[in-house]
């Protein structure tokens, strides 16, 4: 007899989407059934588009979630955070696309370069997914607070825990792929996450106003992080 | 090149062993060019920080280190191969270590882009924090080359499963040519130095006495001094740290012997 309790689900056999698949049911799809866009890629059919599709929900979603940000000060931080966002992510994605490949294969995937790209533009889509979840929250904060250093530890929270969920997106696509070592992909996370919070301090300033739009003085992020804190909160 | 070298990258036994049964020139000259492109463009960014000269120092010294160490353990490496029974003959020897440091050259040219970028953003080594900056760099870039380092042991472990018979012969030969290789390459680095380049001292190809004194020698007198007594425990911690970093290699040896006892009737 088989016991309620321990009986699981089979999982659904994915299937590929529609090839003229609107916006919103991509966007659907990699919230509900990342398997199936998955396939999509596998299959290598309407790639471009299916590209700019997931490139268009990325620039969207980054672009609201600058403008909250943008929000803790207003005035040219409030289109200059939006832009900022965009180009920092697009940086960094093009920074660690190579080394996604070589750590993909290592991890004994035969993806093709073009299909890992576009797996990293669907985990970017889905980070800005999510990213769009916490804007209200966010906003709620940037208009309560005028700690940066708060509000700037809401925003990388908010930032760690997309990456996280979008990172299960390549994850899910390594799996797919017909491999079960995950260790190299869990390393590029770590590269990738590292990227991301440097360009965060080399596009600066996101929060708070500054005179220019970019700041020349080089720093690394951590040290970026305890100087505006303690310059800011002496005690 | 990154197609053929992909199905490497991606370990399976079957293309490494038939890598190595047949190492064929072109094969050997895939690899040569991978180490020097790859630790070329590696050293390009480890050097730049300090000044674009610099870059163009370590960028031919990385692959050099790379290519003197295989010359100096080559020999020594093909013969301990053949003494300890793991039927591999010089020429696959050579090739199974090309092939090894030819996975960490793809890795760290793959980071390549992510070591560029750290080194436009961190402050200059004009800066009054160079020290500080330099050292962080230091950090990273060692963290990175024992990172690929490990990943080429890894797949080099893989390589000798897959064509030596014996699992402990296998174990055997891949610690003799680990242990080699470390011990000549720790020296011949030292001897190539400098290669991070101190922000108070000036750029140069290679120091004014290359071969004065060993990296053990200075290693141990560094220790002393930081630690003062108690070297010696700080040197065994370091030890198990690095023993503990390979424990994939170990795990891979490991798997296979229960693989191969769990397949006995």
């Amino acid at each position: 007899m088989i016991n309620p309790t321990t009986q699981e689900t089979p999982e659904p056999h994915p299937t590929a989407l529609k090839s003229n698949a609107s916006v919103s049911s991509i966007f659907e799809a990699l919230l509900k059934s990342p398997a199936d866009l998955i396939e999509t890629i596998f299959q290598k059919k309407n790639q471009r588009a299916l590209g700019a599709k997931l490139a268009l929900l990325t620039v969207v979603g980054f672009s609201i979630f600058g403008a909250t940000m943008g929000s803790f000060s207003w005035g040219t931080q409030l289109w200059s955070t939006p832009l900022k966002s965009v180009l920092g992510i697009a940086l960094s994605a093009v920074i660690c696309l190579p080394s996604l490949y070589i750590f993909a294969a290592l991890s004994g995937t035969s993806l093709k370069f073009d299909q890992l790209a576009l797996g990293l533009a669907g985990t970017l889509a889905l980070i800005s997914a999510l990213l769009l979840g916490f804007t209200p929250v966010l906003w709620v904060f940037s208009q309560s607070t005028e700690s940066a250093p708060f509000f700037g530890f809401l925003v990388i929270l908010g930032w760690l825990i997309s990456l996280g969920f979008g990172a299960g997106f390549l994850r899910k696509m390594i799996l797919q792929s017909g491999t079960s070592n995950k260790g190299p992909l869990r390393i590029w996370v770590g590269i990738f996450l590292f990227v991301t919070l440097q360009m965060s301090t080399s596009l600066r300033p996101f929060i708070g106003t500054s005179e220019t739009i970019f700041t020349k003085e080089k720093r690394f992020f951590l040290e970026h992080w305890c100087i505006e804190t303690f310059s800011r909160n002496p005690s | 090149m990154l197609q053929q070298l992909s199905p490497l990258l991606r370990g399976a036994s079957g293309d490494l062993a038939s890598w190595l049964h047949t190492p064929e020139r072109a094969r050997i000259k895939l690899c040569l060019l991978t180490i020097l492109l790859g630790f070329g463009v590696y050293g390009l960014t480890v050097g730049l920080w300090r000044s674009p000269l610099m870059g163009v120092f370590v960028s031919f010294k990385m692959p050099g280190l790379i290519f003197l160490t295989i010359l100096c353990n080559g020999l020594l490496n093909g013969m301990l191969g053949a003494v300890l029974g793991s039927g591999l003959g010089f020429r696959q020897s050579l090739a199974a270590q090309l092939l090894s440091f030819s996975i960490a050259a793809v890795v760290l040219a793959s980071l390549t882009p992510v070591t560029y970028f750290l080194t436009t953003n961190a402050p200059s080594s004009g800066d009054i924090n160079a020290s500080t900056t330099h050292t962080y760099f230091l950090i990273g870039h060692t963290f990175l080359i024992a990172f690929a380092g490990i990943l080429a042991n890894l797949h080099l472990a893989k390589i000798l499963i897959a064509t030596v018979p014996n699992r402990r012969v296998a174990a055997l030969t891949l610690i003799s040519w680990l242990l080699g290789n470390a011990f000549v390459g720790a020296q011949l680095s030292w001897i190539l130095r400098p290669f991070y380049g101190t922000p108070s001292i000036e750029v140069a190809f290679l120091r004014d006495h290359p071969f004065d004194g060993t990296f053990y020698e200075v290693v141990w007198r560094s220790l002393e001094q930081i630690f003062q007594g108690y070297q010696l425990l700080v040197l065994l911690i370091a030890m198990t740290i690095l023993l503990w970093l390979h424990t994939p290699v170990i795990r891979l040896f490991t798997l296979q012997k229960n693989n191969q006892q769990s397949a006995k009737p």
